[in-house]
C-alpha cells in the first residue's frame, strides 16, 4: 500500500496539430488513492491529453511532473488502457501479456502470477492459451484492462474504458477501478459517460475545446451551486406545488413539477426552515425534503453544451 | 537492453512457433535433398553432362551410300551409339515413304564424300545426330586424303589418339569463374530471395501492429528503439536460421555421398567452396537485411492500413532489383571490375551483393572489402537510427502514408 502517494500533473500543455489548436493551456492533477475524471465531449482534446501524459508525443509546451519534477516514465509504473484498442489477434492471450509485462521491466515468474490473477478476475482464465482473435469485442477489452494493469502500475491511465462495455462489464471495471483506488494507486481516465463517472470518481476536469472549464472535487462542485433549489419527494407532491403556489409566494419564486417530485426555488437560502414549518403545518405526507444538488449530467451539460459541437474526436 | 533482449525473444519465437515457418522450412529441406539425392538413386551420376544422342536401344537407319565404303565405316564409328545403318535399295523416294510412315527413324543418303541428305520424321530439341554423322564424315575424308598422299596406316592411328596436355594457371591478379560463377550464382539469388522475403516479413509485422492498434500500448511500454531494432534482428536470426538449417542439410548430404558426387564438377565447385567465402556470405547477407529491413520496418510503420504496404516498400524493391540486376549482368559478362559494379560495391544499398560477387569472382584488394564493409556497418546503423525515428513518427499516422517531404519536415520538427 502507497499510503503517501504522489501528486502526477500535467501543467498547461499546448498542442497544435497543423494549424488546429488542440489544447489551450490544459492542467490536470492526480493524487494517489483517488480517481480523476477528465471529462469532455468528442473532440474536447481529452486523447490528445492522456496521449502526452503518456509521452506519445510530446507537448508544444507544457509539462508533465511527477511531485514537481518531470515525469521520469522508466521509473514511474504506468498502466494505460489506450483509446485505439487492439494487441496481436493472432497471438496466444497469455503470451501477448506475457509479452507486455517483460517489456514494463516485469520478471517472468512475477509476470505469470499477475497474468493469471487478472484473468481469473476478468473471468477469461480459460483463454489464457486460446488467441486473442477468438474473444467478443467486449471481452477484448477486458484483457486490454488486464494488459494495463498486470505490471502492478502506480498510475492508471484509462481512456474511454466504459466505451463498449456491457453493464456487467462495466460494473466489473468499476469494482476492479475502486480496488484499485484502495490499494492507494492513483486513477487518471477520461469519459463522456456521465453516470459511471459520477459512481467512483471524486475528483472531475472539465475539458472544453481544449481548456479545462471546471476542476475540482465533484462534492464541492456540487456544493458550489446555490442552495436555495429544493426537491421534495412525497405522494402528494402536485398537492404540494399547488399549495405553494398559492400560499408560500413570498417566499418562493419558483413551484413545479419535475419527474414526479415537487421542485421549488426559494427566495433566500435561510428561507429553507420556513418551508420546512410551512409543509409540516399541512401534514402533507412527505417523504425527503432535500436541497437539490445538479446531477454531474446536469453540471456537465452547463459546461459544454452551449457552443457548436467540436470537430472530430483528437487526433 | 533487457527490452531489446524481449523484443528479440518475441519476434523470434513468433516465427520459430509459426506453422508456415516451420512448414516451409522443412519443405526447403526436402527440396535441397532431393536435388541431391534424387540423381543419385537414378543410378548414379555419371551419365551427367554427357551430351551426345545416345539411341535408346539398337536403332537401324536406312543408308543410301552413293561414295562406297562409308557403311562399314560408319558402322564402326557408331557401333557404341545404339545406330546400326543398313544399306537401303535405290529408290530414294522408298526411303522417304518409310521414314515417314515410321518403319526407320530416318534414313541418310550420302551423296558425296563432304555432303549427305538426311530424311527424318521428327526433329527433337535434343538431336545431337547430324553432329555427329558431319564429324564422322569428315574424320573418314581426312583419312581417306592422307591415305591417298601416302601417309602409313599406323601414323593415322597416333594422330586419332593425339592429345594435348593442359596446365591453366591464372596469374595473381585472376580467377578462375569457371568454378565460382554457379555458386556465386545460387548464393546471389539466395541472398536476393532471404533479404526481400524477410524484410517484407518486417514491414508487415510493423504494419499489423499498426493497424491493429497495438502500437500505442507498445510504444508506451518500451522504448522505439529497442522495439525496431528488436524486431529486425529477430526476424532476421529467424531468416539466419532457415538459411542456415537449409544449407546445412545440403552439406551433410554431400559430406555423405562425397564419393558419389566427385563425378559432378558443379556440386564438387560449391561444397568445395572457400570458407572465407562462406564467412563473406554471411556477413553481406547480415550486413544486407538490416539495411533493407530498416528501411522496410520504416515503410511498415508509415502505412495504417496492411493493403498500402505494397506501394509503399515499393521504392525499396526498385533499389534492391536494380542492385540485383548490376550484379546479374557483370557476373554475366565476366567482367567484375567494370566502373558500375565497383561503383555499386560501395554503395550501401547495392554493396552487399555487388561486393559479395566481386569478392567471388574477381580480384579485390583488402582494402576495398573494409572500405565497403565499414561504410555498409555505418549505414546500417544510421538507417537504424533514422529508420526508429520515421518509426516513431509514423506509429500515430493514420490515414495517407506521408509524403518524403512530409516525412523529412516530420523529423526535422521532432528532433527541434
Amino acid at each position: 500500500m502507497e499510503v503517501d502517494g504522489i501528486l502526477f500533473e500535467a501543467k498547461d500543455l499546448y498542442k497544435s496539430f497543423g494549424s488546429k489548436e488542440v489544447l489551450k493551456g490544459v492542467s490536470i492533477s492526480a493524487k494517489s488513492g483517488q480517481a480523476t475524471g477528465l471529462l469532455g465531449r468528442n473532440g474536447a482534446g481529452k486523447t490528445t491529453t492522456i496521449r502526452i501524459a503518456m509521452g506519445v508525443f510530446p507537448p508544444d509546451s507544457g509539462s508533465v511532473l511527477v511531485d514537481g519534477a518531470p515525469i521520469d516514465r522508466g521509473k514511474l509504473r504506468i498502466g494505460y488502457l489506450p483509446e485505439e484498442r487492439g494487441l496481436y489477434a493472432k497471438s496466444l492471450i497469455a503470451e501477448q501479456l506475457l509479452y507486455l509485462a517483460r517489456l514494463r521491466g516485469m520478471h517472468t515468474k512475477e509476470a505469470k502470477k499477475s497474468i493469471a490473477y487478472w484473468l481469473e478476475k476478468m473471468g477469461l482464465a480459460e483463454y489464457a492459451n486460446k488467441k486473442l482473435e477468438v474473444l467478443s469485442k467486449g471481452n477484448q477489452q477486458k484483457i486490454q484492462l488486464a494488459a494495463a494493469l498486470i505490471a502492478k502500475p502506480e498510475l492508471i491511465i484509462l481512456d474511454e474504458p466504459f466505451s463498449g462495455l456491457d453493464p456487467v462489464n462495466a460494473t466489473l471495471l468499476e469494482d476492479v477501478v475502486k480496488e484499485q483506488i484502495t490499494e492507494g494507486k492513483m486513477v487518471l481516465f477520461s469519459s463522456h459517460q456521465m453516470n459511471y463517472v459520477e459512481k467512483f470518481c471524486d475528483h472531475i476536469a472539465i475539458l472544453h475545446q481544449g481548456r479545462i472549464v471546471l476542476d475540482g472535487e465533484i462534492d464541492e462542485i456540487k456544493r458550489s451551486y446555490d442552495r436555495k433549489k429544493m426537491l421534495v419527494k412525497s405522494r402528494q407532491a402536485e398537492q404540494i406545488v399547488q399549495y405553494c403556489k398559492e400560499k408560500l409566494e413570498d417566499i418562493l419564486t419558483l413551484a413545479q413539477m419535475e419527474e414526479g417530485n415537487a421542485y421549488l426555488e426559494l427566495k433566500e437560502e435561510k428561507l429553507k426552515n420556513d418551508l420546512l414549518l410551512a409543509l409540516a403545518g399541512q401534514r402533507f405526507d412527505l417523504d425527503s425534503v432535500s436541497v437539490f444538488e445538479p446531477s454531474l449530467n446536469d453540471i456537465f451539460v452547463e459546461y459544454t453544451g452551449s457552443e457548436e459541437v467540436a470537430a472530430d474526436e483528437a487526433v | 537492453m533487457k527490452q531489446f533482449k524481449t523484443v528479440f525473444h518475441f519476434e523470434l519465437m513468433n516465427y520459430l512457433k509459426r506453422k508456415s515457418y516451420i512448414a516451409v522450412t522443412i519443405v526447403l529441406m526436402a527440396v535441397v535433398a532431393a536435388i541431391l539425392l534424387v540423381p543419385l538413386a537414378m543410378g548414379g551420376t555419371a551419365d551427367v553432362g554427357q551430351q551426345e544422342t545416345v539411341a535408346e536401344e539398337n536403332t537401324e537407319i536406312l543408308l543410301l551410300d552413293e561414295t562406297g565404303g562409308a557403311l562399314e565405316y560408319l558402322n564402326g564409328v557408331f557401333a557404341d551409339s545404339g545406330y546400326t545403318f543398313v544399306s537401303a535399295g535405290e529408290d530414294v523416294a522408298q526411303m522417304k515413304a518409310q521414314v515417314d510412315e515410321g518403319a526407320y527413324e530416318f534414313a541418310v543418303v550420302v551423296t558425296g564424300p563432304l555432303s549427305y541428305t538426311r530424311y527424318v520424321q521428327t526433329i527433337t530439341m535434343y538431336d545431337m545426330f547430324d553432329a555427329q554423322l558431319s564429324e564422322a564424315l569428315l574424320q573418314k575424308y581426312k583419312e581417306d586424303t592422307l591415305l591417298s598422299l601416302g601417309v602409313p596406316q599406323q601414323e593415322l592411328e597416333k594422330l586419332d589418339t593425339a592429345t594435348v596436355t593442359q596446365d591453366v594457371q591464372i596469374t595473381a591478379s585472376g580467377k578462375d569463374q569457371s568454378q565460382s560463377y554457379w555458386y556465386t550464382y545460387i548464393l546471389i539469388m539466395v541472398l536476393y530471395m532471404v533479404i526481400i522475403i524477410y524484410g517484407q516479413f518486417v514491414s508487415s509485422s510493423v504494419a499489423a501492429e499498426k493497424s491493429t492498434r497495438a502500437m500505442e500500448l507498445l510504444i508506451t511500454s518500451a522504448n522505439p528503439k529497442s522495439l525496431i531494432f528488436g524486431k529486425v534482428l529477430g526476424t532476421g536470426s529467424a531468416g539466419l536460421l532457415q538459411f542456415a538449417l537449409v544449407l546445412g542439410t545440403a552439406f551433410a548430404i554431400f559430406n555423405a555421398n562425397a564419393e558419389a558426387y566427385a563425378a559432378v564438377p558443379m556440386l564438387q565447385a560449391f561444397f568445395g567452396m572457400p570458407l572465407s567465402l562462406f564467412l563473406y556470405t554471411i556477413l553481406f547477407f547480415v550486413l544486407g537485411f538490416y539495411i533493407y529491413a530498416f528501411l522496410f520496418a520504416a515503410m511498415g510503420s508509415l502505412v495504417s492500413r496492411m493493403e498500402d504496404l505494397g506501394t509503399a516498400t515499393q521504392p525499396i524493391l526498385w533499389l534492391f532489383i536494380v542492385a540485383f540486376v548490376v550484379v546479374m549482368f557483370s557476373m554475366g559478362s565476366g567482367e567484375m571490375n567494370n566502373p558500375v559494379i565497383v561503383a555499386c560495391s560501395f554503395i550501401p544499398f547495392t554493396s552487399p551483393m555487388a561486393m559479395f560477387s566481386r569478392i567471388a569472382l574477381g580480384n579485390v584488394a583488402p582494402w576495398e572489402i573494409i572500405v565497403s564493409v565499414a561504410i555498409l556497418v555505418v549505414s546500417a546503423v544510421l538507417i537504424g537510427m533514422l529508420a526508429t525515428g520515421i518509426y516513431r513518427l509514423g506509429v500515430l499516422l493514420y490515414g495517407n502514408p506521408p509524403k518524403p517531404k512530409e516525412i523529412i519536415r516530420m523529423l526535422k520538427n521532432s528532433k527541434a
